[in-house]
């Protein structure tokens, strides 16, 4: 993707791997801006008093001389990119409007709950993977067998429960008949910082969410690791006398890893996703409980902000990924697939 | 367990042991249609320092041997009766535990392609160091070190410690496929089974290779079962022969026997395969050369693909003349396949042009028919496909196609199967059938026959002489193989690295 | 590749004998719901009984009707939003494949940015700016946001068949841009595609689903699954199992008969034994 300046003689050349990584950040950096640009477009499409919706309801009391003042301070007598612009300043001090709902600036509105929205998110991000790969390597070692059938067919009936279901039917077990754990909430009333207390509200949610992902992820590695199988160096190894639970979970899986790792990256947009839904579902105050209030209220600075975050880290998660692809696939390293491309007339 | 193993062998002493001893093996396979019997009834022996050679053709049941060797075949392969006998025990009897000891151990394999066979994502340090700590069980990092570097100079590896650094895809084919041979020497076993292992090399290279074979098997007492399917690789190395087919072990004894008084027809046939192009066969009779006149030239080419650090092709110039059969050969690499696509127009030079005399369209047989075709075409609608871009009508295509697989002596029923459904030797005539069809005056095959059989090569390039004649065609060989295009040809050019060349005939 | 016929395996059967029941049931429902979808009776939060074979809500209307009208309304938007963005994917990535590299590098990049937000949020956004909902606009909020992973897998497979020998030895026989498309392109990445447009339209009709259930698709008065597992959120408290069970297990089953049967498209040419 990006040119690196590789010579194949020379493989111990390390340059090649902080030029990539800094390939990757400005490419991961334009990618935010277009990104602010379509966001920004998009929200202009808004109906309704531009006005109103960057400085609230307040707009209303305010004198005309004042509302002036604040239409060229927006720029809106001025052309769109001009607007864009002075927008982009804006983000930049940290300033992007006042929440309709909440009547709070909206950088405070986020940053209150963006912390909570981290923590689900990353748990349930590493209680997918961890069993994941675990169970769909063990799947792939006894290929064919019963246990193997069995859990994928598991795993596409539990890929396909919609989570806000999965989560009605937690709630109506685990809270209402049983009454183990609470039915939302982050944090029980005044108990904020009490990590048990946190954990115990996080089960659920994060039940809904590893559910409705750990069947694909798992099904995704043992077909992989299935399709290593079929290589010969597989044969090579057997030949060499090392048991067959070592080749699979060592060997093959380092060699899938390069095609893991852009599945992975895919992963962070669609966990992510999930995260959301289910916080509504369970009332947990993160970004997705405020993204989908404020799509209901028509909070559109709230929205807009959201999603820039939200694309923001998605980005991020995805330059990490080019990296740890690059660091892993020394065929990847040498680029030998690019030049092999010719452009042929 | 342990015990039943061993006692169930014979206790070898003295020098001369017996590494390897096959008896009454039978093996079949659970295919989808019932049971293929891959191996009937193969007897074979082999001793220290001793190379034996297992020859023929590709499906002749010689692969599913050496795996059964050490019992590497999974689930569908049933083990009818017989013992296999490697160093006194009998690997049937054993489990699977037991045989994790013994491979690596006791025997050891080199496969046909070093590529796909060496594993990508580790260096050739690790992959050389895992037999030693399994089986020799050295754990000291020094001395790992020590060891694999003796091993790779041993292979006629220059600069170890380079070479250990790097992963497969680094390396070049001839100095993978000799990693590999060190990788299997590692656990310092006692047999060495090696399938092929020279058949995707080019002769030079597939030289050093059974040059180190001979010198492992002299030096270090080890038993070697070369396993190939071209006679004349193996009357240079082995020191007895073993002539396969359809499962079955027709013939055997050592390697002068097997020339000088071959008894089954099928071993006539193939050590003649094995002697022409050698000067043994009758040769053409050498006519006076009529001075012909030049169909195209080559100006200065120089290719340079991007991103490449080194040009394919630097400042080549060469005549191609009517009606000739021009033989191009050269190592792997060297730019023949890239000339080749710039004769035909696929490539812009970066340097220098081509002209041709008189306006020819030249036509490309590739090199590998199964690329080439698209598998979900039948073979008749593959080779007719020039005839339908040409818009021709229907009834005319199939007159035309008749001619066509009459001419490349392709049977009219295999036009219907897949390509994945018929044998090498049969897509390669359906690509010569596809050539044709565009009535071409110039025809370049890259490398037309390496992938087949010895027999069949043979009679390809009967086809292919055959029809220069009748069609007053040019052709222009490219291979790596010299004394296939020596037979053929009647000029040669040799390329080297980039294409630097000298002629001669 | 394989054009012997295999016999489909039970899973596979069933799945398209229940598709094709869901389907024509939601396609009759005017003629076979013994009540209106928003007819409401006098029996409130009734279990399932001979006058409600699936019991009622607790506003007295009858769930079997409401699922079967629901049913509409969920296939119809599954199938329109599946079918939009297999279309803009295979336009997008034909093109980003057969164009010039740095084209290609822009469309991708482009692709990849849709693909850095996650599709719920976008929709979102959308229905939040552009209001109304029908069912087109709803497909076409879906669709328009979900052709971006199906786009980089036409543009792979083109890319790949294009570097191939036989399509370069088409060129050389003197095939056009067009015919190269048509017998060898298109039926080359057919397999991979149909896998993914079955996938996507169990994807789309979720992604419909959850929308409805927080209340940002259809409207109130017209009904779709979703919707109704959202009224279920009250059931939660009357204890009427059968308002969330019933209209869930409907939803369920029918994605997993999709699903099933996209695995089935997919059964692809694994050589046939392992070597471990």
């Amino acid at each position: 993707m990006n040119s690196r300046i590789e010579n194949q003689k020379n493989p111990g050349i390390r340059r090649s791997r902080v030029g990539a990584a800094a390939g990757g950040l400005v490419r991961g950096l334009f990618l935010l801006l277009v990104l602010s640009l379509v966001v920004f477009f998009l929200a202009r499409a808004c109906p309704g008093d531009p006005l109103r919706s960057w400085y609230g309801d307040g707009v209303d009391r305010l004198s005309a001389a004042q509302k002036e003042a604040m239409r060229r301070n927006l720029g809106l007598d001025r052309s769109l990119w001009v607007q864009y612009g002075l927008w982009l300043r804006n983000l930049f001090q940290g300033n992007l409007g006042i929440s309709l709902k909440y009547k709070r600036p909206v950088t405070a509105v986020l940053g209150s709950v963006a912390g909570n929205t981290a923590i689900l998110g990353l748990l349930a991000y590493v209680m997918t993977f961890l069993p994941a790969f675990r169970i769909g390597s063990s799947c792939a070692l006894k290929e064919g067998s019963r246990k193997d059938r069995r859990l994928s067919r598991i795993a596409v009936v539990t890929g396909n429960i919609p989570s806000f279901f999965l989560g009605l039917l937690l709630i109506l077990f685990f809270t209402v008949k049983i009454r183990l754990f609470p039915s939302g909430g982050a944090y029980s009333y005044g108990m904020a910082h009490s990590l048990p207390d946190r954990i115990w509200h996080l089960v659920l949610p994060c039940a809904v969410l590893v559910l409705e992902h750990v069947g694909y992820y798992g099904l995704m590695v043992r077909n992989l690791l299935v399709e290593e199988t079929r290589k010969d160096y597989v044969l090579l190894h057997k030949s060499q006398g090392i048991p067959r639970e070592k080749i699979l979970r060592r060997y093959c899986m380092k060699n899938i890893l390069p095609g893991m790792i852009p599945a992975m990256t895919m992963a962070v947009p669609h966990i992510l996703g999930g995260t959301y839904v289910v916080e509504m579902v369970f009332g947990y105050p993160g970004l997705g409980t405020l993204a989908f209030e404020s799509a209901l209220y028509k909070d559109f600075n709230v929205l807009m902000a959201v999603t820039l975050l939200t694309g923001a880290l998605v980005i991020f998660c995805n330059m990490l990924g080019e990296v740890l692809s690059a660091a892993i696939d020394p065929r990847m390293r040498d680029d030998a697939a690019e030049f092999r491309e010719v452009d042929y007339e | 367990m342990m015990k039943d193993c061993v006692n169930k062998g014979e206790r070898n002493t003295g020098k001369n042991k017996t590494v390897l001893k096959v008896e009454n093996f039978r093996l079949c396979f659970n295919g989808r249609f019932g049971a293929v019997h891959a191996v009937r009834d193969a007897n074979l022996e082999v001793r220290r320092g001793e190379i034996v050679a297992l020859v023929g053709e590709s499906g002749c049941g010689k692969t599913a041997l050496c795996r059964a060797i050490l019992m590497l075949h999974s689930a569908h392969a049933r083990y009818l009766s017989g013992r296999i006998l490697l160093d006194g025990r009998d690997v049937r009897t054993c489990s699977e535990r037991e045989m994790e000891q013994i491979r690596g151990k006791a025997a050891s394999l080199v496969f046909q392609n070093p590529l796909s066979s060496l594993n990508p994502v580790y260096r050739i340090r690790e992959q050389l160091e895992e037999p030693m700590r399994r089986h020799l069980g050295m754990k000291d990092a020094g001395a790992l070190e020590v060891r694999s570097r003796e091993l790779l100079l041993e292979m006629g590896l220059k600069e170890p410690e380079e070479i250990l650094e790097k992963y497969p895809h680094q390396l070049s084919g001839g100095q993978r496929q000799r990693v590999a041979v060190a990788i299997a020497l590692a656990g310092d076993p006692s047999l060495i089974v090696a399938d092929e292992p020279t058949t995707a090399l080019d002769p030079e290279t597939a030289k050093m290779v059974t040059d180190l074979l001979r010198r492992v098997a002299d030096e270090k007492q080890k038993g070697i079962l070369f396993v190939t399917h071209d006679l004349a690789v193996a009357s240079a190395l082995a020191d007895r022969v073993l002539v396969m087919k359809n499962g079955e072990i027709l013939e055997q004894g050592t390697t002068e026997d097997i020339f000088a008084r071959p008894k089954e027809n099928y071993t006539k046939k193939l050590v003649r395969c094995a002697e022409w192009g050698r000067g043994k066969a009758p040769a053409e009779s050498l006519k006076p050369e009529p001075e012909r006149k030049r169909l195209a030239a080559v100006h200065h080419l120089t290719v340079r693909y991007p991103g490449a650090p080194k040009p394919a092709l630097r400042d080549c110039s060469l005549d191609i003349r009517e009606g000739e059969i021009l033989g191009l050969i050269g190592e792997s690499g060297c730019g023949k396949s890239t000339m080749a696509k710039v004769l035909c127009g696929i490539l812009k030079p970066s340097a220098g042009e081509v002209e041709f005399f008189r306006p020819v369209k030249p036509v490309l047989i590739f090199q590998d028919s199964v690329a080439s075709f698209n598998e979900r075409m039948t073979l008749g609608e593959i080779v007719q496909e020039p005839l339908v871009i040409g818009k021709m009508p229907p009834e005319r295509r199939k007159e035309k196609l008749r001619e066509l697989t009459e001419q490349v002596e392709l049977e009219e029923a295999l036009l219907d199967r897949y390509p994945y459904e018929v044998s090498g030797g049969q897509r390669q005539r359906a690509a010569i059938a596809r050539g044709l069809a565009m009535d071409p005056e110039f025809l370049i095959a890259d490398e037309p026959v390496s992938s087949l059989d010895a027999p069949v090569q043979m009679e390809i390039l009967r086809l292919l002489k055959h029809l220069r004649d009748r069609r007053n065609l040019t052709l222009l060989i490219i291979s790596h193989d010299i004394p296939m295009v020596e037979h053929i040809s009647d000029r040669i050019i040799r390329m080297e690295k980039e294409g630097l060349r000298d002629e001669f005939k | 590749m394989n054009k012997k016929k295999n016999r489909l395996g039970p899973g596979v059967r069933l799945s398209i004998i229940l598709l094709a029941v869901v389907g024509i049931a939601s396609l009759l429902a005017p003629l076979l719901a013994p009540y209106g979808p928003n007819e409401m009776g006098p029996a409130i939060n009734q279990a399932p009984s001979a006058d409600h074979l699936f019991g009622t809500d607790s506003m007295g209307r009858d769930l079997l009707s409401r699922i079967l009208y629901g049913g509409r309304a969920s296939l119809c938007i599954g199938l329109m939003a599946a079918a939009i963005s297999t279309g803009i994917a295979m336009v997008y990535g034909s093109l980003s494949g057969m164009s010039r590299r740095w084209v290609d590098r822009g469309l991708m990049g482009f692709a990849d940015l849709m693909l850095s937000v996650p599709q719920i949020l976008i929709v979102v956004f959308l229905q939040a700016i552009f209001g109304k909902s029908g069912y087109l606009s709803l497909a076409l909020s879906i669709g328009v946001t979900g052709w971006m992973a199906m786009a980089r897998i036409i543009r792979n497979e083109v890319r790949r068949i294009r570097e191939t020998d036989y399509v370069t030895a088409a060129r050389m026989m003197g095939g056009s841009f067009g015919y190269i498309l048509r017998k060898h392109l298109l039926p080359g990445f057919l397999p991979a595609v149909l896998y993914a447009a079955v996938s996507s339209i169990g994807a789309a009709m979720m992604t419909e689903a959850t929308l409805s259930f927080m209340g940002l698709g259809l409207p109130v008065a017209e009904v779709s699954w979703g919707g109704l597992l959202s009224d279920s959120r009250n059931a939660l408290l009357s204890d009427s199992w059968w308002i969330i069970l019933i209209p869930g297990i409907v939803l369920i089953g029918t994605l997993i008969a999709i699903a099933a049967l996209g695995e089935q498209v997919r059964k692809g040419n694994t050589r046939l034994h392992s070597n471990l």
